[in-house]
């Protein structure tokens, strides 16, 4: 999730005229970003992935203004042929493969221009370019040095340059270890050589992911812009280059194009997508002429006519004709179509686990019980060890939140327990009970299963008030039982049982032994009842459920 | 002391049987047996009393009045024990015997005089009833407008109430609710929903992994083989993402980070038309504050059918938000990678004058429902449950529902 902040001073410059606080409260989540905060001086977007060409102020103006109805069609960047050349060096394969490259000229770099850089460099590292790691951005001052450049792989100690934030000159491994950029350089962790672009003097323009040399600093002198893109996705690459330069375009630069290992880069012209204005009216139940199509996706950037979709270079998103039919919906307003309830046949039937849980809930409450939520994550320690018992097995989170919130309960009764002790300062009698899924491992990872735990807490509770509870529990669902006694852990001893239908336990019953009720600081007795929900189900005679 | 019982009330009122049947017979002369158990009441006590009497005999099936006594005896024991007038020990007897009058034992009669002793009294008790002592109380006058301290049922978790509300609405609907498991793989939770393996989502900071199980099943190798393709090369008229996807990236587990798990496993098995609902919890790993949580419930909903358009999505979240009482919805486009036409939609809340997103829905995309075999639009929505609850109930945080399990307001509540 990108939240970029633009300077309403510079969107009215680039649209041409003042875009209104209502208007843009209204019309920017309609063409599809999330307004957080409109103020006198800026305007706070949520840009969400798809749309990395929304990162900088001069891509978000574009679509605004297009999205107003007053911009006009595709806007296409064109090039000219320029004499640069990058040379790939086979070593960079196995570390950073791909490189993209592009050179902008007559640029009047001012303190708008390089803050938009900035912005929209780090932003589209952060998402398009996963952290650096799948792209990164180079751009350079391209006066005072000399192609061709050569992208290759080095010895993290073999080259020095002196790069920007600092004065000397050091290696690569220093740069990792010193520079406040370094971190970067984790992403070339294990790699024996790290990448870098030279001039044909043999100087380091830059340290990729990493940092730029100061030689090619970009100030508000430069004039002509170099722009490097390095990665592990050629599209991610060419991506992110066609965005840098659309955005320098739309500040007045000429793009020149640079040949990279052989190929003319970058490719900006508009991209074609057929899509059958039949398929986007069925998706959409609309009647659109192929002039309506158009002028939706005028609104969108995109042009249409006969059958084909035209797509600016800067759109990264499309891939498929839906993607089309999207901005056909956008562009023609979402709040423009009537919600329509379809006839689809289909006869509705519940979950019946869930179903029979539900009655279960019915049954606690008429007996009075209140029912209690509790948080499926849990640990260790209040699952086994404050429960007196030996641990299981338990689905274990990698990454937990909290020392609090690290596993998948496999048992309901000590949430029971913890809702206890957080109403030691209520009333007494307490009838709580939990219906829900704890989590159980299996042969092939893990799946739920549905539990009933009920409890009561009282000065005179005992055994007799949770097991007349169950008898009739068990007898109105039509299943025999017999009471095994349990033996140790939570339970005090000739207290607690299992309860079994034929072979089969299906829940326990009893009073819980006072070292656990010290464990969790309760001061009255406890008794409990604990239902395997499926099991009790399948007990069940069919004819009452 | 001695009271009337049921039956002696009924003497009292109806008059006693024999008397009954004396009066019959002189009245319309003698009579088939059979008769007067149509006419009269108890007819075999009557006969059988009035025999012993002497007052009829029976000849050939049939009743003849002997003679008419002067006065019914009994009947006026009945009277005076109802008057509570003294009566002759052996009609006492005879009574008891024929269960007209019950003796009330001494002690109750001494507690209900103790009773009445106190003067201005409080209660009505069995011992003032059953000797009918209360005809001499003075009870106290009560202040019917107090209604004493609240009374409260056992009730609902506030959650599950809506649960319920939630069931029942798409089951109206005609939907088919479906459940899964909360450990699932990477595989049904993220790259059958053609999300890339490297999308940020996929983040250890967004999404629990496990370290047990680490890893699980992939299903069958058509749906895996569909899914790579999906993701590498685009299925159908498709791009695809173009890069190398992984097995070994799709077999983690995750605790799932929504229910379209569920949805997305469901349409692997379904055949359209199909419409599908779930409402269950899914995991993320966001820090606990007043409107996050590591869990919450998610309501998630499909509809697979030929003749499914934009607009039916539309109008299923509006009339599921309709009958969940928020009249005013509306639909902003939103994104996610695995629907095309992704739609947010927002419902307005009155009291703070804002509309307020309630969680994402589309079109489920071609590289989704291609490799499971489905070639027909499947309308797909995963929205927040507790989110319109808290502004039904006006709840400011989030963690009031799971972890201020708080008896005293849960049994005020009232669900």
């Amino acid at each position: 999730m990108a939240v970029v902040t633009f300077d309403r001073r510079e969107l009215k410059e680039l649209i041409g005229r003042n875009v209104s606080d209502k208007e843009l409260e209204n019309r920017v989540p309609m063409m599809g970003c999330d307004v957080e905060n409109v103020t006198d001086d800026e305007l706070e977007v949520e840009i969400f992935p798809n749309r990395p060409d929304l990162l900088s102020v001069e891509g978000f103006a574009r679509s605004l203004k297009q999205f107003l109805g007053e911009g006009e069609g595709v806007v296409e960047y064109g090039t000219t042929e320029g004499e640069l050349e990058v040379k790939v060096d086979g070593s960079v394969e196995d570390v950073r493969p791909f490189i993209s490259a592009g050179v902008v000229r007559g640029v009047d770099v001012d303190e708008d221009i390089l803050r938009s850089l900035m912005q929209a460099q780090e932003k589209i590292h952060t998402t398009l370019g996963r952290k650096r790691r799948k792209v990164a951005i180079g751009i350079h001052d391209l006066g005072g040095v000399e192609g061709p450049f050569t992208y290759k792989a080095v010895e993290p100690e073999e080259i020095e340059f002196t790069p920007l934030g600092f004065k000397d000159k050091v290696n690569l491994l220093q740069i990792k270890e010193k520079h406040p950029k370094g971190e970067y350089a984790k992403i070339l962790e294990g790699k024996k050589r790290w990448p870098v672009i030279t001039d044909s003097e043999g100087m380091v323009l830059s340290f990729p992911p990493v940092i730029n040399g100061v030689a090619t600093e970009v100030t508000e002198e430069t004039e002509d812009l170099f722009i490097d893109v390095t990665g592990t996705d050629q599209t991610a690459v060419d991506q992110a280059l066609n965005l840098i330069t659309s955005l320098l375009a739309e500040r007045g630069g000429t793009i020149e194009t640079v040949t990279v290992d052989g190929n003319v880069k970058p490719e900006m012209s508009p991209d074609r997508i057929e899509v059958d204005r039949e398929y986007i009216n069925r998706l959409l139940n609309l009647d659109l002429s192929d002039t309506e199509v158009r002028e939706s996706l005028n609104r969108m950037g995109l042009d249409y006519s006969e059958g084909t979709a035209v797509i600016p270079c800067y759109r990264v998103d499309v891939m498929h004709p839906m993607d089309v039919v999207e901005d056909v919906a956008i562009g023609y307003g979402y709040e423009n179509f009537e919600p329509k309830i379809p006839d689809v046949p289909g006869i509705g039937s519940s979950d019946e686990p869930e179903e029979f849980a539900d009655r279960l809930r019915d049954i606690m409450m008429g007996f009075g019980f209140q029912e209690v939520i509790n948080t499926v994550l849990t640990n260790k320690e209040r699952q086994f060890t404050m429960m007196e018992e030996d641990e299981m097995d338990v689905v274990e989170t990698e990454n937990p939140l909290s020392e609090k919130h690290c596993i998948c309960r496999r048992k309901l009764l000590p949430g029971i327990l913890e809702v206890f002790r957080q109403n030691k300062h209520r009333s007494y009698p307490q009838r709580i009970f939990e219906v829900g899924d704890v989590v159980i491992t299996t042969e092939n990872g893990a799946d739920n299963a549905k539990r009933m735990s009920a409890a009561i807490t009282g000065r005179k509770v005992n055994y007799t008030d949770i097991a007349s509870i169950l008898d009739f529990l068990l007898e109105s669902l039509g299943i025999d039982y017999i009471l095994k006694e349990a033996e140790g852990g939570r339970f005090m001893d000739s207290r607690g049982a299992y309860v079994l239908h034929g072979d089969k336990e299906i829940g326990s019953i009893g009073e819980i032994n006072p070292e656990v009720l010290e464990n969790w600081s309760l001061e009255k007795p406890v008794v409990s009842l604990e239902l395997d929900i499926e099991k009790v189900m399948e007990s069940a005679d069919s004819s009452i459920l | 002391m001695y009271r009337l019982t049921d039956e002696g009330k009924r003497y009292l009122k109806n008059g006693i049987p024999e008397k009954r049947l004396v009066e019959l017979l002189d009245r319309e002369g003698e009579m088939e047996l059979s008769e007067i158990d149509k006419k009269i009441e108890d007819s075999s006590i009557a006969v059988n009393w009035a025999l012993k009497n002497r007052w009829i005999e029976i000849d050939g099936g049939k009743a003849k009045l002997k003679k008419v006594p002067s006065k019914f005896e009994l009947q006026e024991s009945i009277h005076a024990v109802d008057t509570e007038k003294s009566v002759s020990d052996g009609v006492v007897d005879k009574m008891v015997e024929r269960n007209i009058v019950e003796e009330v034992r001494e002690d109750v009669v001494k507690k209900a005089r103790d009773q009445l002793k106190e003067g201005e009294i409080n209660e009505l008790t069995p011992e003032l009833i059953k000797t009918g002592l209360w005809r001499e109380a003075r009870f106290k006058e009560y202040d019917i407008k107090k209604t004493g301290t609240k009374a409260y049922p056992g009730s609902r978790h506030v959650l599950s109430h809506f649960v319920r509300k939630i069931r029942r609405i798409f089951l109206e609907m005609g939907f088919e609710e479906r459940s899964g498991p909360y450990v699932e793989s990477s595989f049904w939770n993220f790259d059958a929903l053609f999300q890339p393996q490297d999308h940020p989502a996929r983040d250890m900071q967004d999404t629990f992994y496990l370290k047990n199980p680490s890893k699980t099943d992939l299903p069958e190798e058509e749906i895996v083989e569909g899914v790579k393709e999906a993701h590498e090369k685009g299925v159908g008229q498709s791009r695809g993402w173009g890069y190398k996807w992984k097995r070994d990236e799709a077999n983690k587990a995750v605790l799932r980070t929504h229910t379209t798990s569920v949805s997305v496993k469901s349409l692997a098995e379904i055949e359209p038309p199909a419409k599908i609902f779930t409402v269950d919890k899914v995991f993320r790993n966001e820090t606990l504050d007043y409107s996050h949580l590591p869990e919450f419930v998610q309501v998630e909903g499909i509809v697979a059918d030929e003749s499914m358009s934009f607009d039916n999505l539309l109008g299923y979240l509006r009339e599921f938000y309709r009958k969940l009482g928020f009249d005013k919805v509306r639909f902003r486009p939103g994104y996610f990678p695995y629907t095309e036409m992704s739609v947010e939609p927002e419902v307005y809340f009155e009291e703070k004058d804002e509309w307020l997103e309630m969680g994402g829905s589309g079109i489920f995309r071609s590289e989704v429902t291609e490799p499971l075999g489905i070639e027909v639009p499947v309308l797909a929505w995963g929205l927040s449950l507790e989110r319109p609850v808290m502004l039904s109930l006006g709840i400011d945080d989030i963690r009031n529902f799971y972890f201020e399990n708080d008896l005293k307001l849960m049994k005020e509540s009232g669900f």
